[in-house]
């Protein structure tokens, strides 16, 4: 994890703006010095993941160019990348056997986001970022 | 005179011991007419048939004692028997079937007359001999019409759009109809006298094993899914049907196999699944948005809010929360339908998923001022079952309850352990379920009168799906209910707890 005068990284790969913006909101206020930056598409994400190697990812599964999985699966391919905290949050109900793969990439977290207050999902961030 | 003298003739001979005992002997009428139709002998058969004693008939025209009231104009004499067109001693023996009646009666009969002529001393005579082929001509009737429904049989058999085949007790094909052409794409010439493995033999080994014990030792009727192959290459799936038939000393005779091609279903199953998941999806996330923002602006990251504020914030997240509940309920249903949710059982602690259950419904239960008891013995605590479907039942049961307990009423959760397996209940002091509606109650989207009075909020889904896991997972619920008392919610669950299902999905609690 690069951090600098104890700042701490967070990416946010989530297609959907409102949803990006309300937990770069929450996670970048309160104490400690977070710095959150976004990624609109998996693409763009593994890219700016590979960049910036925050110190904790957010990732969506339905995404426009590269999904979730194939994120998850190319993080955990690079030599930085298998061992970054990753939290899961979809709302697609995933087959069993799209969580087993999920599963074999071991991401820290697995939310849905619908079923989750968004404090909970906060709170799950700043746990992993030891804050 | 000469008349007389020769009527006495033929008397005399009629009056003969060995022709009169002969012509009694017969079964059928023996009836002699003179060229006017008048009758001059009736034996003992004709008084059978027709009813009448010989000293009424005798004399009497014969067209006038059995024919139907409605014929005997239509049948004079000379065209029934043909006296008229007869020349000289030239007679010819005929035979007609005609619509007969009996003495004192309408309801119609068939006899067959054999007709031959004689002469004496110059007059004519006729000897009728008359019988009753009702029978017979039932029986006809009956054997054409089964030949005729035999046809329709085999036509409707063979122009059938499933896939019908008939084979011996070795699975010999002895018949097959046209859909079997059609749907295998091999000719009836390439499977007559061949097994259906023809086109079948891509699923695996123990699929058939088990197949073949079910038709051939249970001698029960095989219902599944099958994986076939056309002669092209191209597989495709089949629901199968196959009967054993069994003789009376219970020797199976033949096997009768239906199928049908399923391949276009499963793939409309498939779309609607995916479009299933995909509509919850794009329904979720701006809900999603809904509650994360409401939850934020309650939280004062916006500013400092009033009571009223507050209150109303409340509001759009409890919708926002019934929506998603409807969601995900409407999923499950959706893969309950489909048959495709998976049931993963692993050793859980049955009471620990109750008092979570709990937890989650206590603000409503304390706004209430509801007694509710949960009552579990040790033993009982861990059985084998999905965590997920356990939360699901417990949930629906006690928020049921929760909703249709008035306040201050009492809520019983019951957990138990016997050699028989594990008995959970859910009790309450409610609104109970009307008689004339408890039939319906696990029926989906189905809510009772009372209910709808009590709650509006409601989807008529959470029974449906609580019985559809137990059904698919080896359990039972039932329940006891008076409207007005309460009601009591009975599951079962067998010692081994719950059977585990591969799927696609599990269900969400």
């Amino acid at each position: 994890m690069e951090e600098k005068n104890g700042i701490k990284k967070v990416l946010i790969i989530e297609d959907e703006p409102a949803i990006a913006g309300a937990l770069k909101e929450k996670i970048g206020s309160g104490h400690g010095t977070i710095e959150v930056s976004l990624a609109a598409n998996g693409e763009e994400g593994i890219t700016a993941a590979l960049a910036q190697k925050p110190g904790l990812i957010l990732l969506d599964i339905l995404m426009p160019k590269m999904n979730g999985l194939e994120v998850l699966k190319r993080l955990r391919d690079d030599a930085w990348g298998h061992r970054v905290p990753i939290i899961i949050f979809t709302n697609v109900e995933a087959d069993d056997a799209v969580m087993a793969q999920i599963a074999m990439y071991e991401p820290s977290y697995y939310f849905v986001k619908s079923d989750w207050k968004i404090g909970d999902i906060v709170d799950k961030a700043r746990e992993l970022l030891k804050i | 005179m000469k008349k007389n003298r020769n009527e006495k003739s033929v008397r005399v001979v009629l009056k003969g011991d060995i022709f009169s005992s002969a012509v009694n002997f017969f079964e059928d009428a023996f009836i002699i007419i003179d060229s006017a139709g008048a009758v001059f002998y009736w034996n003992k058969a004709a008084q059978k048939i027709f009813g009448y004693q010989r000293k009424e008939a005798v004399g009497k025209k014969i067209n006038r004692l059995i024919l139907p009231r409605r014929l005997v104009n239509a049948r004079p004499i000379e065209t029934m028997f043909g006296f008229g067109r007869v020349r000289g001693r030239t007679l010819k023996n005929r035979t007609l079937e005609t619509p007969a009646i009996r003495k004192n009666s309408a309801k119609e009969f068939v006899v067959a007359l054999s007709v031959s002529y004689f002469a004496n001393n110059g007059k004519r005579y006729a000897i009728v001999a008359a019988k009753d082929v009702t029978k017979t001509k039932e029986l006809e009737d009956r054997l054409l019409k089964t030949a005729n429904d035999l046809r329709k049989f085999e036509m409707a058999v063979e122009g059938a759009s499933d896939h019908i085949i008939i084979t011996d007790p070795d699975g010999k094909i002895v018949f097959a109809n046209k859909a079997v052409e059609r749907i295998t794409g091999y000719s009836l010439k390439e499977v007559i006298g061949k097994t259906p493995a023809v086109w079948g033999k891509q699923m695996p080994l123990d699929f058939y094993k088990k197949f073949w014990k079910t038709i051939k030792i249970d001698k029960k009727v095989f219902i599944g899914e099958i994986t076939n192959r056309r002669k092209t290459g191209e597989i495709y799936t089949a629901e199968s049907h196959v009967a054993p038939i069994v003789d009376e000393n219970g020797h199976i005779v033949f096997f009768v196999g239906i199928e049908r091609d399923i391949t276009k279903e499963k793939e409309i199953d498939r779309a609607k699944t995916e479009f299933v998941s995909l509509a919850s999806h794009q329904l979720k996330t701006p809900l999603t948005i809904i509650s994360w923002y409401a939850e934020m602006l309650t939280n004062g990251d916006a500013g400092k809010l009033t009571e009223k504020q507050q209150k109303y914030l409340t509001e759009i997240y409890l919708a926002d929360r019934r929506m998603v509940n409807l969601i995900n309920a409407l999923l499950n249903v959706s893969r309950i339908d489909l048959g495709t949710f998976s049931i993963e059982s692993r050793r859980i602690d049955l009471k620990k998923v109750a008092q979570d259950a709990l937890k989650e419904l206590s603000p409503k239960t304390t706004e209430k001022h509801q007694i509710v008891s949960l009552s579990a013995d040790q033993k009982s605590a861990k059985i084998n079952a999905d965590e997920n479907m356990v939360r699901i039942i417990f949930t629906n049961l006690i928020s049921n309850a929760v909703k249709y307990t008035p306040a201050n009423g009492k809520i019983g959760i019951g957990i138990k352990n016997t050699a028989k397996g594990t008995a959970i209940t859910v009790s309450d002091t409610g609104c109970g379920i009307p008689k004339n509606q408890q039939d319906k109650i696990f029926t989906k989207l189905f809510r009772a009168d009372n209910a709808r009075a009590v709650e509006t909020d409601g989807t008529g889904l959470g029974l449906y799906i609580v019985r559809s896991i137990l059904e698919k997972s080896g359990g039972k619920i039932w329940f006891e209910s008076e409207e007005g008392k309460g009601s009591t919610f009975h599951v079962s669950l067998p010692p081994s707890g719950m059977r585990s299902q591969k799927g696609t999905k599990g269900l969400i609690a």
